[in-house]
């Protein structure tokens, strides 16, 4: 790590957002049958409910919406550097996407951790 | 000229070939759909997780018209992302490059979504 600057930007962090997008692809595929399971549980309140009470449900699910807001972000990310051009309105809407993303992962602990 | 002289037959082929594309445009379409409907997605379990009530009426709105169609499409929207993702990983590794192949495939990814979207609504 030492002596090794990083430009915002730059080539390197392409290539970490590439390897990241398919690794979080790779999860989420993975997770896609578990959470089709997880649905079909859903017969009632009580039942559902209960399903997200466990740590290692909790953590799972976690996971899973990281992987899925991380895929989305670099997804968007791309999308955007093909079709909005003007560098300011780039940036404003990949920070916007940015806190977006920072909101949803809050709102998941919030949803998960308030379960007892 | 040169157009007119090809056999018939690979008009055929002309024909057949934007099926990868439609294959790629929908993935990144439905890739930012999803994207922009997560926020929705997270209200929709928190509000199933709330109370008895709230899971009635998130069971309630996926279950007739309008909240129906929009469930129907986003499991069209992740299973076509899905499919078209698990393609594009093969290619990624070198599996399925070969030109029929990918038509093929992309034909697959095409029907499976659809399929698949019908074996929910059943």
């Amino acid at each position: 790590m030492a002596g090794i600057m990083r430009h915002a930007g730059g080539a390197r962090s392409g290539l970490t957002l590439w390897l990241l997008q398919r690794a979080s692809a790779v999860w989420l595929a993975l997770a896609s049958p578990v959470l089709l399971w997880l649905f079909a549980q859903a017969s009632s309140f009580e039942t559902w409910r209960a399903l997200f009470v466990p740590l290692p449900v909790k953590l799972g699910v976690l996971l899973t919406v990281v992987a899925l807001l991380l895929h989305a972000w670099i997804g968007l990310r791309e999308v955007l550097m093909d079709y909005v051009h003007p560098l300011l309105l780039r940036m404003a809407l990949l920070l916007a996407f940015g806190v977006g993303v920072l909101l949803c992962l809050a709102w998941t602990v919030h949803i998960l951790w308030s379960l007892v | 000229m040169i157009r007119s002289s090809r056999p018939f037959f690979l008009n055929l082929v002309q024909i057949r070939l934007p099926l990868g594309g439609w294959v790629s445009i929908l993935h990144r379409g439905s890739g930012v759909v999803l994207a922009l409907l997560t926020p929705a997605l997270l209200y929709a379990l928190a509000l199933s997780l709330q109370s008895p009530d709230g899971f009635a009426a998130v069971r309630d709105f996926f279950a007739h018209g309008l909240g129906a169609l929009i469930g129907l499409g986003g499991v069209w929207l992740w299973l076509h992302h899905l499919f078209a993702g698990l393609r594009h990983l093969g290619f990624d590794v070198g599996i399925g490059e070969g030109r029929l192949a990918a038509r093929r495939s992309a034909l697959w990814v095409l029907l499976l979504a659809i399929g698949g979207t019908g074996v929910w609504w059943l």
